[in-house]
């Protein structure tokens, strides 16, 4: 009692005296501060909260609405459990604190067969977990439930019961007292001045007005004002972030005329209008997202500049009042109130971002919500708890979140004024992984990339390069190449029949992708051997001209990421790794390497090369032709690499992995001899009636063949043992991660990747499988879907997915019997299940030697 | 009765009130269809607060290289230098072609073709006879620099520059006689700064003297405007000019040369043409500007003071270059490139450049949107400004301002004009504004790979 009045006491002086060392410095009072803040003091750790403000009431979180949209909303099963994790904190907050938090829950409406499909998905994730969520389709329902609304063109409405209206300033004043019983030391009305850094970058310390604190980790949640505290030490002066301030605006006007608004009624969101709109017995909110009412706001520098409110354009947001008001033409009666423009930080893939800057160690980031900073602060706070305690989060798996997943070109200001308007309009949108900006398009090209479009490519960007997705048939010169928006949740998409064309060329006779948006790197030094085999779980000693595919893991087991690794030199490697991997495998190189001494020279090289993929059986004698060298089996069998000459061009590296399973060559072309290669290889091709293919054909010739992806169906949360590649691993030798895997054989695992064939699936008229669908054993939820494609050879939807047993385990028996099943946006479809890559049958020529990614 | 009379007799009196402003501002509008390269239309206005004013403005084509040449000329201690330049700087310039871009070789005296000016070029005829001179032994010396003649545009403008500085002050020096030019004495006394623009086929050099600007107008893909500014001002807020002269000085002088924010504490642009004061040495100041009421400024030991090398900038014009405003810094005192860019877009347009709308207490949301959409509707129907011409366009939203309505804007202009030239001093500086309007389709369809 005594200790604890003493602690008060040393508390209460702090507010006058700034404290001389602090075991983590967070900055920003708003809900991402006091959440991180929270969360660390709770783990035991010292944290000084420096807000230059007060708590809560400056920047985003005071002015928003205090929504929190459940987990249901989103389609990522990380996100859907960092919301989830929010709505856990903020509920047992609610318990014990007093403060606003009505479950008024939320209803979607949709008007359109797009958004019908979006809800009918988002119901059947939501249903497993909470048999309260509801789909209406009847509209004199929809009308006797909420009768101010407009109904009539309504097809489809879904209820979410757990969605919350809370008061965000009383939450972040809550969290921070909380943090504060736990030790935590609060600053407020004191802007951090700069942030220092020494020896290898490494944060020191932190100059604020009250002083300076001491302290290693600086965590950046200053929101709209994240990135711009001074850093003195880097080139730019502060920390470069891939988030851009734009405007958030909404009417707050007086309570609806009419009985029927309680506390109680559900916020609403028009999915086909874009608009939000939230009633109380008291007031009215409502918020529109048309891509015209949203400007880019300039950066806001230095942390100590006042929070100016935007002036408030009426006229651009018309749009969105002409929505609302068809909505609810109650609407119209209400006084026009304030037209309430408020700033948020947005980033260019609609994810928060979170975790340790490369720029500066001890550096952390926490920004970016994207308009959904309460829904998303309070789990993502936890996840970097235990990224800075532990290093790996439990929580959820962190890849489409973390800083790693941006590169330069990310965090220019040119490209996020161009990206985030387009990204803030989408704030309420569902987006699968097929969804294309259009917006600061055109960036990073190959140098073939006109020829490419000219052969009639339609380009999908990732990290900002072009990629061809698939190739129209007829293409008109004076077309958009670019693709934006989202493919068709039901039925054929539009490129399906060019992709079966693509992928028939492929699997028959020979194909052209252009994969130049692979990372690329030069891996070369004295220890480049040893220290390989110690980051990857294969054994990577091998001859000179073998390529090896590997695993890093990290010291839990999971992929930090997957690669080939092919030897061009003893002491020499070139590896290839996904495209949106780039910054991240080279800042876990750079990290092993510092922790390893080793002598290791690591280089970016994925701008520098052009990656063309020849896939099919015919592409040996295509190589054999362009190359005069022999390409035969013997000569050049799979999984090896040589650098070769084309016609007059030098330099090449040619690798016999095609990343699908065909028999085939990725070459890497130095860019500046691309064009000469490429037309060589299309004058050559003729003979065997080559054919571009683009990355859509690649998907389903892969998952066919039961071969995961990084990023897409494996993560840092999934290891060898559960993907089915174990045989990849070495644990003759030491590596990282060993202890884990060999933990885990022993103990058999409790999740499982399947590949999943659905049977009586119309292609036509049925909602198609995009990952992230249940899959259901006899009935009963039992794992997720990853990534699903269209099984040409197959002649249906395969899907590769996980089945989970967190109780016994999974046997073989656990996925031989019973009967499985997989739920389609409310439909469900039977399907088989396959442990191990199938056998796929060929009509032509020579069968590869077979490769079978998974066994 | 009597009470309508009243309002017959306001109105009417509003009616002429408001008729003087525009005629004031209007009073020196020129406009100019050109229609030739790049350019395509010049519009100019002028509006003097001296009397008489000592703001210039001149525009000419050079015959041998068609290069368009566009000068704002703001003279201060007088209005002679100003006037000088603006009509004797354009032989120079002329005369300084380099060799790749001379379409025609025309001799020195048939180069110049006047497009327009504020002053008139009648010198007199002895007066005359001596600059031919002096240009046409430039233009042999010129030839015969390999340097300069192969050289660059930027280091041909500075030549040019330079050397009609010095013939100006070699004007005002005694003759052999021993007699004094008094007005040769008077032009190389007062001063002027000067923005010239040389724009030929695509390409844009501006070269600054002193503290008028240059500001180009760009359209961003999405529509919107942005000022990208051609020159900087040549004053004590441009730190590299203060270390410029500071450099050039011993370090004893630290504390006289600039003082106050100004050149030995009294003149405030930091490089000009003329003022001689500044550039000559004390004896020869005592000899020829004394006698005439110009006594040598305190603390010179170390002449000169005054640079007269113009800072230039290069620009190749894209098509997304829409104008090019140029003006005198009485200009750039009222409002900042950023308004200017964008007062002239909206003009262009053809939209009156409007305050956001503010929903009146009371209104309901639905009311609201109908006023939006009226404004809307209103905004195509009556979107045709007040002004033809662009110039005059800039300068009544100067000196009216930007906010609050036609009603306000009028009030705030007659008060302001109302101040007869010459006290008007005290208010504001002289005005000139020059905004050349490009030749879109030119700059996107027009490639060179000259430069």
């Amino acid at each position: 009692m005594i200790g604890h009045r003493l602690a008060r006491w040393r508390w209460a002086r702090s507010y006058t005296t700034a404290v001389a060392n602090a075991d983590v410095v967070v900055c920003g009072g708003g809900i991402s501060g006091t959440s991180i803040a929270y969360h660390l003091a709770k783990r035991g750790k010292k944290v000084a909260l420096v807000e230059k403000d007060s708590i809560g009431c400056s920047g985003a979180t005071g002015l928003s609405a205090g929504l929190v949209s459940s987990p249901i909303f989103w389609q990522d099963t990380s996100l859907q459990a960092i919301a989830q994790a929010s709505l856990d904190l903020y509920s047992h907050l609610a318990t014990t604190c007093k403060f606003r938090y009505i479950k008024c829950g939320r209803t979607y409406l949709a008007s359109s067969m797009a958004n019908e499909i979006l809800l009918r998905r988002m119901y059947s994730r939501g249903v497993v977990h909470n048999d309260k969520v509801e789909l209406l389709d009847c509209q004199s329902e929809m009308l006797e439930r909420w009768p101010f609304l407009q109904t009539e063109d309504v097809q489809l409405a879904l209820f979410s019961p757990e969605d919350v209206a809370l008061d965000p300033v009383a939450l972040c004043q809550h969290l921070a007292l909380i943090a504060k019983d736990y030790g935590a030391l609060i600053y407020e009305s004191n802007p951090v001045l700069e942030v220092h850094i020494g020896d290898e970058k490494q944060v020191y310390g932190v100059s604020t007005k009250m002083g300076f604190i001491e302290t290693s980790h600086f965590v950046d949640a200053a929101g709209i004002w994240a990135g711009s505290h001074l850093v003195k030490a880097l080139p730019h002066q502060h920390v470069q972030t891939a988030a851009y301030p734009c405007t958030y605006s909404y009417i707050h006007t007086s309570k609806l005329p009419t009985g029927s608004v309680s506390d109680m009624t559900p916020i609403f969101n028009d999915l086909d209008g874009n608009v939000m709109l939230r009633t109380t017995s008291f007031k009215t909110l409502c918020a529109g997202f048309a891509e015209e009412s949203i400007r880019p706001l300039a950066r806001q520098t230095g942390s100590a500049t006042p929070w100016q409110h935007p002036e408030p354009d009426w006229n651009t947001f018309d749009p969105n009042l002409e929505k609302l008001i068809s909505r609810c033409p109650m609407l119209g009666d209400c006084n026009h109130g304030d037209l309430i423009v408020g700033m948020e930080a947005y980033t260019p893939d609609k994810l928060p971002t979170i975790g340790e800057s490369s720029q500066a160690k001890g550096y952390w980031v926490m920004c970016g919500m994207n308009g959904q900073g309460l829904s998303l602060a309070g789990g993502l706070g936890k996840i970097l708890g235990e990224l800075m305690c532990e290093s790996q989060s439990s929580t959820a798996d962190v890849a489409r979140v973390d800083v790693g997943r941006f590169i330069d070109l990310h965090a220019n200001n040119q490209y996020l004024i161009g990206r985030t308007p387009e990204v803030a309009a989408l704030t309420y949108s569902n987006l699968y992984h097929s969804h294309q900006c259009h917006t600061a398009r055109n960036l990073r090209m190959a140098p073939i990339y006109h020829q490419l479009r000219d052969a009639g490519a339609v380009f999908g960007e990732i990290m900002g390069y072009e990629r061809p997705l698939w190739f129209e048939k007829t293409p008109k010169t004076e077309r958009n190449a670019l693709m934006s928006g989202q493919d068709a949740l039901i039925g054929k998409p539009e490129w399906f029949e060019r992709v079966a064309s693509e992928y028939e060329a492929c699997r028959e006779r020979v194909g052209l992708m252009d994969m130049s948006s692979f990372s690329k790197y030069d891996i070369t030094g004295e220890d480049a051997v040893e220290y390989l085999q110690f980051l990857c779980s294969a054994n990577v000693d091998e001859p000179i001209g073998t390529t090896v595919y590997t695993g890093m893991q990290h010291q839990k087991g999971g992929y930090v990421t997957d690669c080939t690794l092919s030897r061009l030199g003893e002491k020499k490697f070139f590896m290839v790794a996904p495209t949106i991997q780039q910054e991240r495998v080279l800042v876990w190189m750079k990290k092993w390497q510092a922790i390893l001494k080793a002598r290791v020279h690591v280089q970016d090289v994925t701008g520098a090369y052009t990656a063309l993929d020849l896939i099919g059986p015919s592409s040996r004698y295509l190589m054999g032709d362009i190359t005069g060298l022999s390409m035969s089996s013997n000569d050049f069998p799979t999984f090896r690499c040589q650098e070769i000459n084309i016609g007059m061009a030098t330099g090449i590296r040619a690798i016999s992995v095609t990343h699908c399973g065909e028999l085939g060559w990725v070459i890497y072309v130095p860019n500046e001899v691309a064009q000469n290669v490429y037309e060589k290889i299309l004058d050559a091709g003729k003979e065997y009636s080559l054919q571009h293919a683009g990355y859509y054909t690649l998907r389903q010739l892969r998952i066919e063949k039961f071969y995961v992806y990084w990023g897409q169906d494996i993560n840092a949360t999934v290891t060898p043992v559960e993907c089915g590649r174990l045989f990849r691993v070495d644990f003759k030798k030491d590596f990282i991660g060993k202890k884990a895997l060999e933990e885990q054989v022993e103990r058999g695992v409790s999740k499982r990747f399947v590949q999943l064939l659905v049977d009586g699936h119309d292609k036509e008229t049925d909602p198609w499988p995009q990952g992230g669908e249940t899959i259901l054993k006899d009935g009963r939820a039992v794992g997720l879907t990853t990534s699903a494609a269209y099984g040409f050879t197959l002649g249906c939807q395969v899907c590769i997915g996980y089945v989970e047993n967190k109780e016994f385990g999974v046997s073989p028996e656990f996925v031989s019997s019973g009967h499985f099943e997989i739920d389609i946006a409310g439909k469900r479809f039977t399907c088989r299940l396959n442990v191990h890559s199938p056998s796929l049958p060929m009509i032509s020529s020579e069968h590869p030697l077979h490769y079978r990614p998974t066994q | 009765m009597l009470k309508r009379k009243v309002i017959t007799e306001f109105r009417r009196h509003n009616r002429s009130s408001r008729w003087n402003a525009d005629a004031h501002l209007r009073a020196h509008e020129r406009s100019a269809n050109v229609e030739d390269d790049a350019i395509m239309r010049v519009d100019t206005c002028q509006l003097a607060a001296n009397n008489p004013i000592e703001d210039f403005y001149s525009a000419a084509k050079c015959l041998s290289s068609r290069a368009f040449l566009f000068g704002v000329f703001d003279g201060h201690g007088g209005q002679q230098c100003s006037r000088h330049i603006s009509t004797n700087l354009y032989p120079y310039l002329c005369a300084s072609v380099l060799k790749k871009h001379e379409v025609v070789d025309y001799p020195s005296d048939q180069r110049l073709e006047w497009l327009f000016s504020s002053s008139d070029g009648h010198l007199p005829n002895a007066f005359k006879g001596r600059e031919t001179q002096h240009i046409a032994e430039y233009h042999k010396q010129f030839k015969k620099n390999a340097n300069a003649y192969t050289g660059t545009v930027r280091e041909a403008l500075k030549l040019a520059f330079e050397t009609c500085d010095k013939d100006l002050a070699e004007n005002a020096l005694p003759s052999a006689k021993g007699v004094i030019d008094r007005h040769a004495a008077m032009v190389a006394a007062s001063g002027s700064c000067c923005t010239l623009a040389h724009i030929r086929s695509r390409h844009l050099h501006v070269a600054n003297l002193g503290d008028a600007a240059a500001v180009l107008g760009v359209v961003n893909p999405n529509g919107s405007v942005t000022a990208r500014q051609l020159s900087r001002a040549h004053c004590v807020d441009n730190a590299d000019e203060v270390h410029r002269i500071r450099i050039a000085h011993p370090a004893s002088e630290s504390q006289t040369v600039l003082r106050g924010g100004r050149l030995l504490g009294e003149l405030f642009p930091l490089r000009a043409f003329g003022d001689v004061r500044y550039k000559w040495p004390l004896d020869l100041q005592k000899v020829v500007l004394e006698p005439l009421g110009h006594p040598p400024p305190q603390h010179l030991f170390t002449p000169p003071y005054l640079s007269t090398s113009p800072e230039v900038f290069y620009h190749k014009l894209t098509p997304n270059d829409r104008f090019l405003v140029l003006a005198t810094d009485g200009l750039w005192e009222w409002l900042d490139p950023d308004t200017v860019v964008r007062l002239v877009h909206d003009h262009t347009l053809g939209t009156i450049t409007q305050q956001p709308y503010v929903p009146k207490s009371g209104t309901s949301l639905r009311q609201v949107r109908e006023q939006l959409k009226d404004r809307a509707r209103g905004e195509q129907k009556t979107k045709k400004p007040i002004d033809e011409n662009c110039a005059t366009h800039i300068i009544r939203h100067a000196l009216g301002g930007v906010s609050g309505g036609a009603t306000k804007q009028y009030e705030r202009l007659i008060d302001i004009l109302q101040v007869p030239p010459g006290r008007a001093r005290n208010y504001r500086d002289d005005i000139t504004v020059i905004v050349i309007h490009f030749n879109e389709t030119f700059l996107d369809g027009h490639e060179d790979d000259e430069e």
